[in-house]
């Protein structure tokens, strides 16, 4: 029941996304094709390229055509690259989406092992060397985060190159090497963020009456851990990191360019400064979907984790 | 022997604005199948001396004293074997019914806890045994109930699920912190009968703390009242009722609305604010806010002294309390 | 009979907390982020009027010059000075800062102000725009409008700016409505003040610790958000100097000098380090309450 009406409301929102970017890109003032040729260029081939993208045709006819070509798994053609846009994304998310889930992933692990720890020893050295390191997580850039990874590992030490992607037909391992620097440099603000969150979610509940409780019927501090404050301290957890997502695939854009991973960050930003309309409202709307799918599997894990939305909603 | 004899108790708590002694040389027995009632006002100290019989104290306390149970002194008990105790020998409830349990486990389970801790029961057995425990604290349809969530039961309920809690391993003693504060006037009389009945039943020692003297009178043999950390009344609940030696005592008696008195009295409240315990001066805690404060209350601190066999306070002016009670006593200001 | 009037936290509302100047001296991380905040400034300063050599001038033979003593950082695929360039860099990452959390201040200050006091569906449309920038990541919209506009220092800043505008206006909106309600403003109310006058009077003098500590924060995320942008090639064009373009600069240079490209970082994160723990800092010693919460 809860899940049925979540799924809904999943749907509803992918839709609202599709028509505030269609609306954004395509109904809001300027000529599409005049902007991707330049003002200088010919009358002709402005026409041209508008009867090409189909801007002749009134908006809800075009909006309608873009929603039923998604239906069938046609996205039109990359006015850059020419090839069609499903072909291309398909093919960029073989790197960004392992990169991206590789990144929260280890944020993950990382900042619940950390904001743990910090918690269990608040205020003493461990907690304060935590602190340390989120403050530093935060404000270190993630592009040159990735720059003196480079210079370790690919300058310093040569045990990798200094970036780009093999293809996952060259060998799986190569592939997994070519994505590890990048997913370190991803998770270092992430785990920042997060850790922070945990541990102070962590301290919350562990102020809780029911902790209380549980150590008054003979729990060791630990079992209690473990058993009451974990649980608890992970609904506020499992919010934050649903929401980051959004940020990690941001993140995508600047540390593709850092690594040159042929990914969607990369292939977004070139199609947003070329103009590439076709392959901008498609990857925007495709990025959007991929965070609400992950916030609806947050929301999923949400009421396994607390029954009261179970049961209420 | 005594079941339980605390003696000179005290507690320091760490605050934000310096060391805080919070229980000042505390002392008192519990006999096995006692009842004791400790009174005072929010912040005297009584929920503290709870907590440091459980040892469960906030982080950075430090205590001396003892607390001997059975003649084993749990302060000088370790961890694990204070884990032993807790919830086994000792079980505690609290005031707020609504958050003391664990919102994402169902009840069955978190009474199953303690069986499974001091006694290793589990599955099925365990789960038989909460619902038994359901059922004795006179929880409707206990069978069902076992799977349910905290949220989807009353306060009532909730604080009838604590008190199962409590009482799965058979205590030795259970303290209950002001177990009816945060419930309907209507529910905190049944809960008050269904503590009364399991104590009568189970033989079990109670030490049951509120400010609801209303309460304490009906359910306890001995009374404490505590004021500013320390101890300042101590004796058989009906001794006490009747005397009230210590002007505290007369002061927190005269603060409870005389409800269908035949006299309309006014709403008397005792002058002042509770003491910061950080801050606290020397000689009597409550000199401040005592009208019968002499110059030597201010610079000494008062003793125990006997009022009758086996009742004591700590004042210096006993006499003159006694004699303002007298007069009090007629009625007219 | 009354204690409340000698109680301290109920006695002068606003009034600024006493001995500010003792106790921030004391709070640690506030003093090392000013220390570091400081630094930054002075540099951009001193770079105005002197630095070691000019941060423009293209040497070439001095190309890729390791550190010697004259030139401390050394010299970057140019020849140029690298030292002098970190200096005049301080002068963008400030001016971004600044600009932009100045745009989304006074906005987002006027907006939350006006919400605040108006409450109904001014408040609402305000909250919900505010929202949809919110689902956003900070680094899209600034590459969406910085790519929209076309690329360059001034976009870079509008963007920025643009998007501290829902910051700002929701954490006001917030903390007025909360100042709404206090006493010192119902009474007010009922003495027949206005609401503009009461905004003014009561509600902005009350709510300026917490802007104060938003805009730590939001300068210190301008300042990583510039960096990357400039990386990009969005953000501040040549020969503007700027550290996120010199590490973007760098980065083809890492195996033959891969110091280069170390400085430059060095520098945001010493800054934004420095702005976060003053932000901080600030939260602790204007707002107590704020402070315990966390």
């Amino acid at each position: 029941m809860f899940l049925a009406r979540r799924f809904l409301t999943f749907l509803v929102t992918i839709w609202g996304a599709s028509v505030i970017i269609f609306l954004m890109l395509e109904v809001l003032p300027g000529d599409p094709a005049l902007t991707m040729l330049g003002v200088d260029a010919p009358d002709s081939a402005v026409e041209a390229l508008r009867r090409d993208l189909g801007l002749d045709r009134p908006a809800t006819e075009r909006y309608l055509s873009w929603i039923g070509g998604l239906f069938r798994g046609e996205l039109g053609l990359s006015y850059t690259y020419q090839v069609p846009v499903t072909e291309l994304i398909a093919q960029r998310l073989e790197v960004t989406l392992p990169l991206a889930l590789g990144a929260m992933l280890l944020a993950t692990l990382v900042s619940l092992s950390l904001g743990i720890f910090a918690a269990t020893n608040h205020n003493k050295v461990g907690d304060y060397g935590v602190i340390g390191f989120s403050q530093l997580g935060l404000a270190i850039p993630d592009f040159w985060f990735g720059i003196l990874l480079i210079i370790l590992f690919a300058v310093i030490l040569q045990w990798t190159s200094s970036g780009g992607f093999p293809g996952w037909d060259e060998g799986f391992w190569r592939c997994i090497q070519a994505l590890l620097l990048p997913v370190f440099t991803l998770a270092l603000s992430l785990s920042a963020i997060m850790t922070r969150v945990t541990r102070s979610s962590v301290l919350e509940v562990a102020r809780e009456d029911y902790v209380r409780t549980a150590r008054a019927k003979g729990l060791s501090r630990r079992a209690t851990l473990w058993r009451h404050v974990l649980r608890n301290a992970l609904i506020p957890v499992l919010t934050i990191n649903g929401l980051l997502f959004a940020n990690v695939l941001a993140g995508t854009i600047v540390i593709e360019n850092v690594f040159a991973l042929p990914g969607i960050g990369k292939l977004i930003f070139g199609a947003i400064t070329n103009r590439d309309l076709m392959v901008v409202k498609n990857v925007v709307l495709i990025l959007g979907a991929m965070v609400m799918v992950v916030n609806f599997i947050v929301d999923v894990l949400y009421a396994v984790v607390d029954p009261r939305i179970r049961i209420h909603t | 022997m005594a079941l339980l004899a605390v003696r000179d108790l005290t507690v320091d708590l760490q605050t934000t604005r310096g060391v805080a002694r919070a229980v000042r040389g505390v002392s008192f027995e519990l006999a096995k199948g006692g009842t004791l009632g400790v009174v005072g006002e929010s912040g005297c100290g009584k929920s503290i001396t709870a907590l440091a019989l459980m040892g469960l104290l906030p982080e950075g306390a430090r205590t001396s004293g003892r607390i001997d149970l059975d003649g084993t002194d749990l302060l000088s008990l370790g961890e694990d074997a204070l884990c032993g105790m807790r919830g086994n020998r000792i079980a505690m409830i609290f005031q707020e019914p609504m958050t003391s349990l664990n919102p994402v486990h169902r009840i069955g389970r978190q009474i199953a806890e303690p069986l499974r801790q001091h006694r290793g029961l589990r599955g099925a057995k365990a789960r038989a045994e909460a619902i038994r425990l359901l059922d004795r604290v006179g929880l409707p349809n206990a069978a069902q109930r076992v799977d349910a969530y905290p949220h989807q039961l009353s306060g009532g309920q909730r604080q009838r699920v604590m008190i199962a809690m409590a009482l799965s391993c058979d205590p030795d003693i259970l303290i209950a912190d002001e177990p009816t504060t945060a419930l309907d006037v209507t529910i905190q009389g049944q809960i008050l009968d269904l503590i009364n009945e399991l104590v009568d039943e189970s033989g079990m020692a109670l030490i049951l703390i509120s400010h609801d003297l209303g309460v304490i009178a009906e359910t306890t043999d001995d009374v404490v009242v505590m004021y500013g950390g320390s101890l300042v009344e101590h004796g058989p609940t009906d001794s006490l009722f009747d005397t009230l030696a210590h002007p505290y005592s007369q002061g927190l008696f005269a603060a409870i609305p005389d409800i269908g008195g035949r006299h309309d009295r006014r709403l008397t409240t005792i002058p002042g604010t509770v003491p910061e315990l950080a801050d606290l001066p020397p000689g009597c805690p409550f000199a401040d806010r005592c009208p019968l404060a002499a110059d030597d209350c201010w610079s000494t601190e008062p003793p125990m002294r006997q009022v009758l066999p086996g009742h004591q306070a700590a004042c210096l002016r006993l006499e003159a309390a006694a004699a303002g009670r007298a007069n009090g006593g007629r009625g007219d200001d | 009979m009354s204690t409340a009037a000698t109680d301290p936290d109920l006695a002068g509302d606003g009034a600024p907390p006493q001995g500010f100047i003792r106790r921030a001296m004391r709070h640690r991380a506030f003093v090392i982020g000013f220390a570091l905040t400081g630094g930054m400034v002075l540099s951009a300063l001193v770079s105005l009027l002197w630095t070691p050599h000019s941060p423009t001038e293209i040497i070439i033979a001095n190309r890729l010059k390791p550190p010697t003593a004259v030139h401390w950082l050394g010299t970057d695929q140019f020849g140029r000075d690298i030292l002098s360039m970190i200096m005049a860099g301080a002068q963008t990452s400030i001016v971004v800062g600044l600009i932009a959390v100045s745009l989304g201040g006074i906005f987002g200050l006027a907006l939350g102000l006006w919400a605040a006091a108006r409450r109904g569906w001014t408040e609402d449309l305000i909250m919900r725009l505010s929202d949809l920038t919110f689902a956003f990541p900070v680094i899209l919209i600034a590459i969406l409008l910085t790519a929209g506009w076309g690329p360059g220092i001034t976009n870079a800043i509008l963007a920025l700016g643009v998007i501290n505008i829902p910051i700002f206006a929701r954490l006001v909106r917030g903390t007025g409505i909360a100042m709404w309600e206090r006493e010192f403003v119902q009474a007010a109310r009922s003495a027949g003040k206005g609401r503009v006058r009461i905004t003014f009077e009561h509600i902005l003098p009350n709510i300026t610790s917490v802007v104060v500590v938003q805009a730590t924060i939001s300068f210190a995320i301008a300042i990583l958000a510039e960096a990357a942008l400039s990386y990009l090639g969005v953000g501040s064009q040549p020969p503007d100097p700027s550290w996120g373009r010199m590490l973007s600069e760098s980065q083809n240079f890492i195996f033959l000098s891969p110091l280069i490209a170390v400085w430059p970082g060095l520098a945001i994160v010493l800054s934004v380090l420095g702005l976060n723990l003053m932000g901080d800092g600030l939260r602790d010693l204007l707002d107590p309450r704020l402070a315990r919460q966390r």
